[in-house]
This record gives structure tokens, C-alpha cells and sequence, in this order.
């Protein structure tokens, strides 16, 4: 009864301020901005061309470097820069049209040799020569013709094109003299489900398309959820929750407010943690509305209902937790929301420095021996092994997220198994080499550790003090 | 209802105190405040010297003292809020500052700093629960006492936008929500106007009336000395005067005289006698003291042989105001003296 009248104040409190409106806003503005992104599937011929183009990014008009790298050990060839167009595609079985992933395919691929050669390509010849020199056109693309063969292009393109199945591949007769054109058939892709395949996500119920690489569903949710939810977006929500709850000890603990409380037939100590609770259950609540927004956005829209979002809800709260502990001990000890504030925010600039740099310079060299001797180092290790884990938090939790929607976005049919079964396994391999050297266990432990001393303090002080 | 009047306190008649969980203090055999040799010492500085009193049960006492005398600390400990050093205190018969004598306790400090985020009824409503107080009773004392205090209409909006006086009678709401046996009131008629004082003064003594013990600290004198039955004098963490106020404030053997408009006392002539004559209140009362065995009745004859007109003849009692400042001007100078070392009244 306590308890709960306890943290009906703190709502009170809570509700009386501001910035908690200013941040159940930004919840619900975010949540909205998440489920009003919607996700096209891009058609097949943009898979295509990103596909056979160096980078995604890259016009479709490009040098194609398998095509190159083919060329350029015949000394006829060599340096010649070929550039690779799509032409004439066509959809030639008769399923839906917004499941590009189960068609048949037909289409022309041109391979052209510019004019210019030698200068817009990316290749000379030797010594800086221009291939072209001293042949004509019928020469090269003969040549050409010579090593891009059937054969060559169908297994260059099952391997780039992957999601393709049944690529063949047939010569086309000359229609152009600068040209060499080859028909391509496919039977179905690989893919099975949209999550798989190639989407472009577009804001605003698809009035703004977002200018990215081509991407997956399950690689843009990947990138959603990581970077601009797990990282930014919960840093933020952290340090406005920092902001908003660091006057709730130190109004509770000022002259005349603390006297009315300290006489009521409640101990101390129970007192502080209830109060405590009270702070954390509005971060725990504000994170619930947040990503149970984000979790149902993103699951509607695209039907990956992550579970690691959810999971985040109590390890967002948990990082909440380590800081809002040594807000509570500053505010028990000078009754300030001020010194509170930016005590906490001290902290979360030292871990955070901590982790990033454990992230991108320390555990990278963790296996030079040398370097691992250097007093700096040891220090190092010294100051991480004792300090809440924040940022490991972090990783730990992207990886979840990753390994989430990995688990989400692999194909399940039966006749796939094997593939997906040493995917999986690359997938895992990949993740625990990533994030080697983190684990949940040891993070939570410390993290708890510090938390339990930081409240242990508070609560030493609030009940030995006179006020 | 006018929101800035302060004048709203009536006495209306109130659940009497539950006092059944303390038997000892139900059959009267112990005080319900009782303080033996309390020192508190903050660091070099003591704050109490051995201070020793008793509070009986459904008596009205008033603490008195000058800033920093130790009133607030004295209360602060008996509440639990600060710890003694050394000394006992006991309240309703076990140690002040357990959670069973809190429960009982009820208490208006002298700054209190209310969370204005609240409304009256949602702060009661809050305290409420904090003493554990059931549903019912706790929905039906609060509109009780809300009503007493007049703070009905007023229930529902924030605190941040009361006065002063209502936020001290909602002060003494919160005091008496859950119907204490016991209840300090810190300053009690700070911020209230005269009338809403008359109707604080009037709640107390309805309370007395209801066997609750009151425990007063307060500057206004006037006030204290209108409703307390003892009182005792701090100066400078030292008990100095304590007593029921009708014996602190008798003081035999003085007298003022008052004669007809336009008459002239003839002071040399009295003092001639043998008595002590002063001017009292802008020449027209004169204040005569009486030595050992002296009467006033030579001082009649005279006046009515020289054929003047007495028109006024009272023998004077001492105020509780007259009682401090001599008290505390005639203890030991120091860092809470008044500067100007004004002369103690007789």
C-alpha cells in the first residue's frame, strides 16, 4: 500500500513535469515514425542491376569487374573497359505482381564498349596504352565475344545474381557494332519470403523514399532497430529519463517536504527504495510505450515481430538504472537536482568513453601479445573490470537484435535446410568473433554490483542523517 | 468561497483519538511525552544540554525559546527526524521514533514545504496511506477534516496555487487526518490572519476537549498563552522555565491605578509612603509595587483624602510575553540574544 502510494506521488510528480509530456511525445512521435515508414519491394530489374554493378549505389551503367577481371589476362582484351546494361525484362510466369521474388525472368544483357575507351574507363593498358589503339571496333568486340562466353556469363551470373535460380544464358547475334547481347532466363528465386528480399523503405506512408543501398528487409530493420533505436534512440530516452527524475530525491529530501515523510510509520530505508522504484518504474514505462510502439510498427509493417526489441524495454531500464543509482546517492548526500544531474551525466560520459573505446581499440589489439603488456593496458582493463558495463550492455543488445532478426529473415523450407543450417553457423561465427569478449553475465554482474554499492551508500546515508 | 481568506477553521466535533494500542497511556500511568537529560550535539556544537520535561496526556504545552534556542531540534528528535546523543525520550510510553508511535503521531512543521504538485485532497489522500490508514476511513477523515480547515471547495486544485494560510490550515489538516493521539504543531498560526487564528485556537481546544495532546511551539506568545496549559522556556539548549501558565504568570504585590480625566496623581506623595510608583500607559495608569507586608489600601485612602477620583484599580498579572523576555533577557547573554538588550519587564 506504501509502495503504491508512493509511486502514485512520483506519477503525480512525474506528471507535473514538462519535459515528461515533451517525452511520451517523442515516444509516441518516434513509435509513429516507425510505423508510418513503409517498406516497397523493389523490383526485380533494380536487384538486378545493383547486383551487377560494383557498388549498389553506382548508375547501372557501370564496369562490371567480373567481366573485367575475365578480359584483362588476354592481351587482347586487357583494359578494355566493358560496361554492362539491361535491356528488355520480362516477368514470364503468372504469379502475384507484388511478390517479385517467386517470378520467372527473361532479360537482354548488353555489354558495350565505349567510344572513348581508355579514357572514361577505369583500366589502361600496359604502360598507360589504349587498348583500342590500332584495332578497330570489330576486332575488340570480337575479342570480346571470344572470352565473355555463354558458359562465363552463366556462371558469373549465378554467382552474383544468387538469388536467381535456373540462370541460363545464350548468345545473342551482333545488332550493334559496339555491342555483344546475351539473353537471360531464370526459373524462381531463391528467396521465399519478402523478408529476404530487396525493399526500399519509404517515410512518411511512403511519400519520401529514403536514398539508401539496397538492403533486405531484415538488413533495414537491422539497421533500424541497432543504430537509430538501440543506439541513438535509447541513449537519448536515457538521458532525458536522467534529466526528468533527478529532481524526485531531492524535492522528496528537501527542508520541510522530508520531515512530513520521515515522520510517517515507514522505515527509511523503504522509503528511499520505494522512491527509487518510483523513478525507475516511469523510465520502465516510458521505454515500454516506446518500443512496444516500435515493436508494433515494425511487426505490422513488416511482419518481423522482433522479441529483442521487447527484451530492450528491461535492459534500457537497466542501464536507466546504473545512472539514476548515482543520481539517488548525489541527491541523498547534497539534496541538489543540479549536482544530481550532472553527476550522472559525468558518468555516461565516462562509460560511455570506456566502452567506445573497448570497441574500437582495445579489443582489436586483445591478441598483440606486446601490446597487451603495456602498463596503459592493464590500466585499462583495471578501470573497465570495476565500472558498470554500459556500453557492453550495448553490444550485447545489438547482437541480440542481429541474431533476432537473422533467426527471422532465414529461409525455412525444408529443401533449404542444409544451406541455412551452415548459414547459421557462418552467422553465429560471425557475431561471437564480432562481439567476443562480451558477455551477458559479467556485464549484468558488475553492473549490479555498482548499482547495489551506489544504493547501499544512498540508503547508509538517508538513514543515519538528521534533518 | 474566497481563496485567499484564511479564515475558515471551525471546531466541528471529531473521531477522539486512538489511543487503545497504548494501555500503559490509556490508564494514565505514564506521560505521553517525557524527555530525560537530552543532549544533541552536532559536531562541536550542543544543541541540548540535558534537557528533561514531561507532557501529560490531553494537555496543551507550548515550547518556547528564541531562534536557536533548540525548540526545533527537541521536536526533531522526539519525532525520530534527528537522533539524540545522549538522554532518554519516550513517547506514549516506548521510544520516540518507532514506527508504532509515529503512526499515533501527528505533525505541522514550521516550514513545511507541501509537494504543490498535489491538490489538497490527493496530498491527504497521500499521508493517508502512508499511516496505513483503510480506505474508507481515510476517503471520510479527509472530507472531515478538509471541511474543518474549509478547504472543501479548494480540494481539487493544485497547492502551488494556495496561500499561505491555506496551506497552514491544510497543514493542521494533514496533522490530524488520522486522528492522533498526539500532535506537534510547529508554528501553528504562521501566515493565518487574527480570525483565522481565533478558529485555530478554538480546533485546539475542541481537540483537548477530545483527550488529544498538543504540543505547541510557537513565537506568539499571546497565542500560547490563550491555550496552553504549561509551557516551557528553552535558552540556548537549556530548559530554563517550565510551569503551568496560570502560576508562570501570577505575580503578586503590583498594581495599577488609574484616576478621573484631568487629574493629576501626585506620584512624590505616594512614594513618600514607601511604595515603588511608575508611569504605565502614556501617563494615565500608574503602576505601584507593593514591599513585604505593604498594602495597597493606604494608597486608596490617600488618593480619596486628597478627594481624587480613582477610576481604575486592578492588581496586575505578568503576561507570558512579560515571562519570556524577562526569562530569557535574565539568562546567560548569548548568540541568540536580541541586540538592543532591551530592559525585562516586572
Amino acid at each position: 500500500m506504501k509502495f503504491l502510494a508512493i509511486l502514485k506521488d512520483s506519477l503525480r510528480e512525474t506528471l507535473d513535469v514538462k519535459l515528461f509530456y515533451a517525452m511520451v511525445l517523442l515516444s509516441l512521435l518516434v513509435s509513429l515514425f516507425v510505423a508510418s515508414v513503409v517498406y516497397k519491394p523493389q523490383p526485380i530489374d533494380e536487384q538486378i542491376k545493383g547486383s551487377l554493378t560494383f557498388s549498389p549505389l553506382r548508375p547501372t551503367e557501370n564496369v562490371n569487374f567480373d567481366i573485367l577481371m575475365r578480359l584483362a589476362p588476354n592481351p587482347e582484351t586487357q583494359g578494355i573497359p566493358v560496361m554492362v546494361q539491361m535491356e528488355d525484362l520480362q516477368r514470364t510466369d503468372q504469379g502475384p505482381a507484388n511478390q517479385p521474388w517467386v517470378g520467372n525472368y527473361d532479360f537482354t544483357l548488353v555489354l558495350k564498349i565505349p567510344h572513348e575507351t581508355g579514357q572514361r574507363g577505369p583500366r589502361m593498358g600496359p604502360q598507360g596504352r589504349n587498348p583500342l589503339e590500332g584495332k578497330n571496333e570489330a576486332e575488340v568486340l570480337a575479342a570480346v565475344r571470344k572470352e565473355i562466353t555463354s558458359d562465363f556469363l552463366e556462371e558469373t551470373l549465378s554467382r552474383r545474381l544468387s538469388f536467381l535460380k535456373g540462370v541460363k544464358v545464350k548468345t545473342l547475334p551482333a545488332t550493334e557494332k559496339d555491342q555483344v547481347d546475351y539473353r537471360v532466363s531464370s526459373e524462381g528465386t531463391t528467396i521465399t519470403t519478402a523478408k529476404a528480399w530487396f525493399h526500399q523503405p519509404a517515410l512518411f506512408f511512403g511519400l519520401v523514399d529514403v536514398p539508401i543501398p539496397l538492403m533486405t528487409l531484415g538488413d533495414i530493420v537491422t539497421f533500424l532497430g541497432d543504430y537509430v533505436i538501440g543506439g541513438f534512440g535509447a541513449m537519448v530516452t536515457i538521458l532525458l529519463s536522467i534529466v526528468m527524475t533527478a529532481s524526485f530525491l531531492p524535492n522528496m529530501l528537501s527542508k520541510g517536504s522530508v520531515d512530513l515523510l520521515l515522520v510517517k510509520p515507514i522505515n527509511r530505508v523503504s522509503l528511499f527504495v520505494y522512491k527509487f522504484l518510483g523513478g525507475l518504474t516511469f523510465m520502465f514505462l516510458n521505454t515500454v510505450v516506446i518500443m512496444v510502439g516500435i515493436w508494433l510498427g515494425i511487426g505490422v509493417r513488416t511482419g518481423l515481430w522482433v522479441d529483442a526489441f521487447l527484451v530492450c524495454i528491461l535492459v534500457y531500464t537497466f542501464q536507466f538504472m546504473i545512472f539514476y543509482s548515482v543520481s539517488a546517492v548525489t541527491a541523498v548526500f547534497t539534496r541538489s537536482a543540479i549536482v544530481a544531474i550532472l553527476a550522472s551525466f559525468t558518468l555516461w560520459i565516462v562509460l560511455f568513453a570506456v566502452g567506445w573505446t573497448h570497441w574500437i581499440f582495445v579489443e582489436a589489439q586483445r591478441d598483440n601479445t606486446e601490446y597487451s603488456r603495456k602498463w596503459g593496458f592493464v590500466l585499462y582493463d583495471g578501470v573497465k573490470a570495476v565500472l558498470p558495463r554500459y556500453k557492453d550492455l550495448d553490444w550485447l543488445t545489438s547482437r541480440m537484435i542481429r541474431h533476432d532478426l537473422f533467426q527471422l529473415t532465414r529461409s525455412t523450407e525444408e529443401k533449404n535446410k542444409a544451406q541455412e543450417e551452415e548459414n547459421t553457423r557462418r552467422f553465429n561465427e560471425s557475431l561471437d568473433k564480432t562481439y567476443k569478449g562480451y558477455n551477458w553475465t559479467s556485464s549484468l554482474a558488475v553492473s549490479s554490483v555498482f548499482i547495489a554499492l551506489m544504493l547501499g551508500l544512498a540508503c547508509w546515508r538517508f538513514s543515519t542523517r538528521d534533518y | 468561497m474566497d481563496p485567499s481568506h484564511d479564515s475558515h477553521i471551525s471546531a466541528d466535533p471529531r473521531p477522539a483519538p486512538r489511543s487503545d494500542r497504548f494501555p500503559a497511556l490509556q490508564a494514565g500511568r505514564h506521560p505521553v511525552v517525557e524527555v530525560r537529560d537530552l543532549v544533541k550535539e552536532y559536531g562541536k556544537i550542543r544543541a541540548l544540554k540535558g534537557v528533561s520535561l514531561s507532557v501529560q496526556r490531553g494537555e496543551i504545552f507550548g515550547l518556547l525559546g528564541q531562534n536557536g534556542a533548540g525548540k526545533t531540534t527537541m521536536i526533531k528528535i522526539l519525532l525520530g527526524i534527528a537522533r539524540l546523543t545522549s538522554g532518554e525520550a519516550e513517547m506514549l510510553g516506548e521510544p520516540c521514533g518507532t514506527a508504532r508511535v509515529r503512526k499515533q503521531i501527528g505533525y505541522l512543521p514550521e516550514d513545511h514545504r507541501f509537494p504543490d504538485y498535489h491538490s489538497a485532497n490527493s496530498l491527504l489522500d497521500f499521508y493517508g496511506s502512508l499511516v496505513e490508514m483503510p480506505r474508507a476511513l481515510k476517503q471520510k477523515r479527509i472530507e472531515e477534516c478538509l471541511k474543518i480547515v474549509g478547504l472543501t471547495d479548494r480540494q481539487h486544485y493544485k497547492i502551488r496555487t494556495y496561500s499561505k494560510g491555506m496551506k497552514q490550515r491544510l497543514g493542521i489538516a494533514q496533522a490530524m487526518l488520522h486522528s492522533p493521539g498526539l500532535i506537534f504543531l510547529d508554528e501553528p498560526t504562521d501566515g493565518v490572519d487574527p480570525v483565522g487564528r481565533r478558529e485555530i485556537r478554538d480546533l485546539l481546544m475542541e481537540m483537548k476537549s477530545q483527550g488529544t495532546t498538543i504540543f505547541v511551539n510557537s513565537h506568539l506568545l499571546g497565542e500560547v498563552e490563550l491555550i496552553c496549559d504549561r509551557v516551557a522556556i528553552l535558552q540556548r539548549g537549556e530548559l530554563i522555565r517550565e510551569g503551568d501558565i496560570k502560576s508562570l504568570t501570577e505575580k503578586r504585590g503590583y498594581y495599577l491605578v488609574g484616576l478621573a480625566p484631568n487629574q493629576t496623581f501626585p506620584e512624590a506623595e505616594v512614594a513618600a509612603l514607601g511604595y515603588e510608583v511608575r508611569a504605565a500607559a502614556n501617563r494615565e495608569r500608574w503602576e505601584i509595587s507593593l514591599r513585604e507586608g505593604q498594602s495597597i489600601d493606604p494608597v486608596v485612602d490617600f488618593l480619596r483624602s486628597r478627594q481624587l477620583s480613582l477610576r481604575h484599580l486592578s492588581e496586575k498579572r505578568q503576561s507570558l510575553e512579560d515571562l519570556f523576555l524577562q526569562t530569557v533577557d535574565a539568562a546567560e547573554p548569548g548568540v541568540d540574544r536580541r541586540p538592543g538588550g532591551r530592559q525585562p519587564a516586572r
